[in-house]
């Protein structure tokens, strides 16, 4: 049994594995994430392979979970839960819901629900000469604008595949993962690698995906960006008074705007003009 | 609301101003709201001694080119503050 801690947001928990199937899955999710201090873990998950039929089982005790898939799904599965748990004791600064990219140094922050569309945009700013930093989990230390992003591959789900391959014909063939209806796109396939940091937050970009409807860039005012983001803040309980001042912080000091959009490239000018 | 009835804040609310906005938050819960100056006046109004009629009384005086809106607007957004915990009737 092998173990790798995974460190992120001032949270840290183990994951252990046997099996060459389970270790193909840790290296192709978590080769980004930085490793963390086995006494600091407070979780620990078990991923083993089940060589009969190229199954994996993850497991993990207080709280016990127990599930089997194949290798893609247990990919998307292992990666929810990894974020679940990193979040629940993470503290020391705002864990939001937030994908992020960033280019010379100045970070841009995408917080969106699930389906919002800021996976699709990040992948497409990853690709227009930005750094992917997440798609996911974006880390604000407090009194910082210094930003920490949860490096795993972007989960690209079934709805928005469709426009990823309209916009980028052969990304899902260059060493990406296929998840149930779904892809997973590693950083490096992204042009992204460890070394490259999120820098400082320059901009909030709160995206909404509509297909059918025009496109719209519009700024946000800072008491819409704090209420925003008090939606999208994951370790509230965590944090003294719920993150309130913090979120304030970050409403009174960055600019932050609404992007409708139904196809990348509309984008396109008003994005760089931002960063 | 009946015209009688008296709101009032609820205690642990902070506010704070953002540009020409307020935002009140309560640091206990994960509750936010955010709100213009009119509303914000509207607010400081709900003291737990003044009642429905005198806040809409004391707004109609301010601003007459507005009356039949404040009749129609403050009780519907008092309304919703009762709903979301953030007043309380006396």
């Amino acid at each position: 049994v092998k173990q790798r801690l995974l460190h992120f947001a001032n949270s840290t928990i183990a994951l252990e594995w046997s099996g060459k199937v389970a270790a193909r899955l840790v290296e192709f999710l978590f080769a980004d994430v930085p490793d963390g201090d086995a006494a600091q873990a407070h979780f620990t998950f078990r991923l083993s392979t089940l060589e009969a039929d190229d199954l994996l089982l993850l497991e993990s005790s207080s709280p016990a979970e127990r599930r089997q898939a194949k290798f893609g799904p247990m990919g998307v599965y292992l990666m929810e839960r990894t974020c679940y748990h990193l979040a629940d004791r993470s503290l020391g600064g705002l864990l939001l819901h937030a994908a992020c990219v960033s280019r010379d140094g100045k970070a841009l922050m995408l917080p969106g629900v699930s389906g919002s569309g800021k996976s699709t945009l990040a992948v497409w700013l990853s690709l227009q000469g930005y750094t992917y930093q997440t798609d996911e989990l974006t880390f604000i230390p407090t009194d910082s604008l210094t930003c920490q992003a949860l490096k795993r591959p972007v989960h690209l789900k079934r709805t928005v595949i469709p426009l990823v391959k309209a916009a980028f014909p052969d990304l899902l063939e260059r060493g990406c993962l296929r998840a149930g209806a779904g892809w997973l796109v590693p950083p490096a396939v992204l042009g992204s690698s460890p070394a490259d940091v999120a820098g400082e937050l320059q901009c909030i970009l709160f995206p909404h995906y509509n297909p059918d409807g025009p496109f719209e860039l519009s700024r946000l005012s800072g008491a819409s960006t704090a209420v925003a983001l008090t939606q999208l803040l994951i370790n509230a309980r965590n944090l003294p008074e719920h993150g309130f001042p913090e979120l304030l912080r970050l409403a009174r000091g960055l600019p932050a705007y609404q992007l409708t959009y139904g196809h990348c490239d509309q984008a396109s000018e008003a994005l760089r003009a931002l960063i | 609301m009946i015209p009688e009835d008296k709101p009032r804040r609820k205690s642990g609310f902070h506010a704070e101003q953002l540009e020409d906005e307020v935002v009140l938050y309560h640091p206990s819960g994960n509750q936010i709201l955010q709100l213009n100056q009119t509303a914000y006046l509207i607010w400081q109004l709900c003291n737990g001694e003044r009642t429905l009629a005198a806040i809409l009384e004391l707004l109609q005086q301010a601003y007459p080119e507005a009356a039949g809106e404040i009749a129609a607007d403050v009780p519907e957004t008092l309304q919703d503050w009762l709903a979301s915990g953030c007043i309380e009737l006396t």
